[in-house]
């Protein structure tokens, strides 16, 4: 851990320790204190679970310190803080909570559905988590949350329950899925197939398009994807990219269409593999469609976002 | 549709792909009878060459607890380094690339949930002392290296480590694992990686690497979640790679990882992002072939569901 790491991790298990012998921290504005309250309120001990002083705070400053090599997907959907808590045993075994603050629902759905493959109701009927073999993710408002228990077993996966539940009921704003999700037509459309990102790197995520940022695609661009599987083996993959205007939709739209259909006469082509792509430009939306099996189903894909 | 040209995308040819399946049935077979015949026999005649890259795979390696058996572990190091250099006995294979006055840097990784692991660890240090190295000028290090007094003074590296999806880099590779010889790792984290291979030109690790094994024990082939560990996406395929060029080895490792994820998902499912830092090493640091037609892909034992 670097040193500015180190004063931070102390700074704040100082303020916990103070806040333990002064009562909860007051409830404040800001993400980190929002952070430190949610930690504050789980219980001190759980079955033989107990919580740990070891708590750290991080930034996308220094994020890297404690998840090396990982902390880019998060930077990419602009998160706030991170805060970290183990609980520990006996046996000095660890389930280690992480919330993140995301700055908006929209990214901590976005990081959530960045690679999950199913949803259930391990939290509760109306969040959406993902649980399997020790790890929980889920998020709820503008909070990202995992809670690693490994090697799993059955009251290791109780425990890691009940803190979620703990957590998620000290959260109060909505859960507001980004809008442009609702471009997306639900017909074939994939179950849990919905990736949302402003980051280019994750356009390549159903489909190989390039390791550049072609598209121009910044945090002022909100893209989302889908795979919708139509009488064929290999979905087809359908990306809507929102611009902040016209002309830089239009630019983008230039620029697909110049590098991916150079050969295309309109809207749409084939290519030696046989399957379709099309490209639109509507307002500020450049919508996209790869791997369709006929020009019919790419251009049903693409109208039903218009 | 025109493609940006993705390099990565290459493919056995029909040829290569029956030589390797044949291989790959004799050891199989073998192994049914006896693990020590088939590492006595393994075919040790064949010229060596710089893009051999070996797969030994038995699912003996891992105890009920998952944990590998020292013993097994290296019984498949002897067969894979027999194979590389050559040499019946895997002591006089190792001593063709490690002499007794080198100082040899081990260099391993230490993520905790899969990790180089103690077993590999051993049998490499086992090995390079069988060769004559004095235990001093040996050292086991992932996060020390910069500071550790044999790393800075090696003349052989030992590069190993074990291969998972990656949030960023597309795997954690064992062009990656180098990363901890510069003090600013998070600097080499644009376009995914891409410039890992320009650490392998630094002074400190410069034509150092004598041998690369990356560990197949329980790779990971998919990610979730903060600290990149998935359990779900974890599984047994019990093999090592082994070889002298890291971007050969690297280059079949991800096509295992590619070749599980494709299964679990019942389609084509591109490592996101693509692991382009591994060609990038091939194309701009000349460290080894990314290209399949010009890797020889040896197979030795276990072959059900390789991937390669």
């Amino acid at each position: 851990m670097s040193h500015r790491g180190r004063i931070l991790k102390l700074a704040l298990i100082f303020s916990v320790l103070l806040a333990g012998m002064t009562g909860n921290l007051a409830m404040g504005n800001d993400s980190t204190t929002r952070l430190q309250a949610m930690i504050q309120g789980l219980p001190v001990t759980i079955d033989q679970w107990r919580k740990s002083p070891d708590v750290a705070i991080y930034d996308g400053d220094n994020l890297y310190t404690y998840i090396n090599g990982a902390a880019e997907l998060y930077i990419s959907y602009k998160f706030l803080n991170l805060i970290s808590l183990p609980y520990v045993n006996e046996d000095d075994d660890e389930i280690k909570i992480d919330i993140f603050d995301m700055g908006s629902p929209q990214n901590a759905f976005g990081v959530f559905s960045h690679s999950h493959e199913m949803t259930d109701d391990f939290v509760d009927s109306n969040i959406e988590s993902e649980y399997a073999g020790g790890l929980l993710t889920f998020w709820k408002g503008r909070y990202y949350i995992s809670i690693l228990a490994y090697p799993e077993t059955e009251s290791r996966k109780l425990v890691v329950q009940q803190l979620a539940r703990n957590i998620a009921a000290q959260i109060d704003e909505p859960s507001d899925k980004p809008r442009i999700i609702e471009r997306l037509p639900r017909n074939n459309l994939q179950p849990f197939s919905i990736r949302y990102f402003r980051h280019h790197t994750w356009m390549n995520m159903y489909h190989f398009f390039s390791t550049k940022n072609l598209l121009n695609i910044d945090n002022d661009t909100e893209v989302v994807m889908g795979k919708y599987l139509v009488d064929a083996a290999k979905p087809a993959v359908l990306i809507v990219l929102d611009y902040p205007d016209e002309a830089a939709a239009a630019a983008a739209h230039a620029t697909f269409r110049h590098v991916f259909m150079a050969d295309a006469q309109d809207a749409y082509t084939t290519g030696n593999d046989e399957l379709w792509t099309g490209c639109i430009l509507n307002d500020s939306l450049v919508i996209i469609v790869v791997d369709a099996p006929s020009l019919s189903i790419a251009q049903g894909l693409i109208r039903g976002v218009e | 549709m025109k493609h940006e040209k993705n390099e990565t995308e290459r493919t056995l040819t029909r040829r290569q792909f029956i030589k390797h399946t044949s291989l790959a049935t004799i050891g199989g077979s073998i192994l049914l009878s006896s693990d020590d015949l088939l590492f006595a026999t393994a075919e040790t005649s064949t010229p060596r060459t710089e893009t051999d890259v070996v797969l030994v795979r038995n699912p003996e390696v891992l105890d009920k607890r998952g944990k590998p058996r020292n013993e097994i572990v290296l019984k498949m190091l002897d067969a894979a380094v027999s194979r590389l250099t050559g040499q019946q006995d895997a002591v006089e294979g190792w001593r063709t690339f490690i002499k007794p006055d080198d100082v040899v840097g081990i260099k391993t990784n230490v993520w905790s949930p899969i990790g180089t692991t103690k077993a590999v660890e051993k049998s490499l240090k086992t090995r390079v002392l069988s060769t004559g190295v004095r235990d001093r000028n040996i050292s086991i290090s992932d996060r020390n290296v910069l500071h550790d007094p044999v790393f800075t003074k090696a003349t052989a590296l030992i590069n190993a480590r074990p291969m998972r999806s990656h949030h960023w880099s597309g795997v954690g590779s064992l062009i990656k694992n180098y990363i901890m010889f510069v003090p600013d790792p998070y600097n080499y984290h644009e376009d995914a990686c891409a410039r890992l291979g320009e650490i392998w030109t630094y002074p400190i690790v410069k034509n150092k690497t004598r041998l690369n094994v990356l560990v197949m024990f329980t790779p990971q082939f998919h990610n979730l979640g903060p600290h990149g560990f998935s359990p779900k996406h974890v599984w047994n395929y019990y093999g090592l790679l082994a070889g002298f060029d890291p971007v050969a080895v690297d280059t079949i490792g991800v096509k295992i990882i590619q070749g599980m994820r494709n299964k679990y998902f019942g389609e084509e499912r591109p490592l996101t992002p693509p692991p382009h830092h591994i060609e990038r090493a091939d194309i701009d640091y000349h460290l080894g072939t990314a290209d399949m037609n010009r890797i020889n892909l040896i197979k030795i034992g276990f072959d059900e569901e390789s991937f390669c």
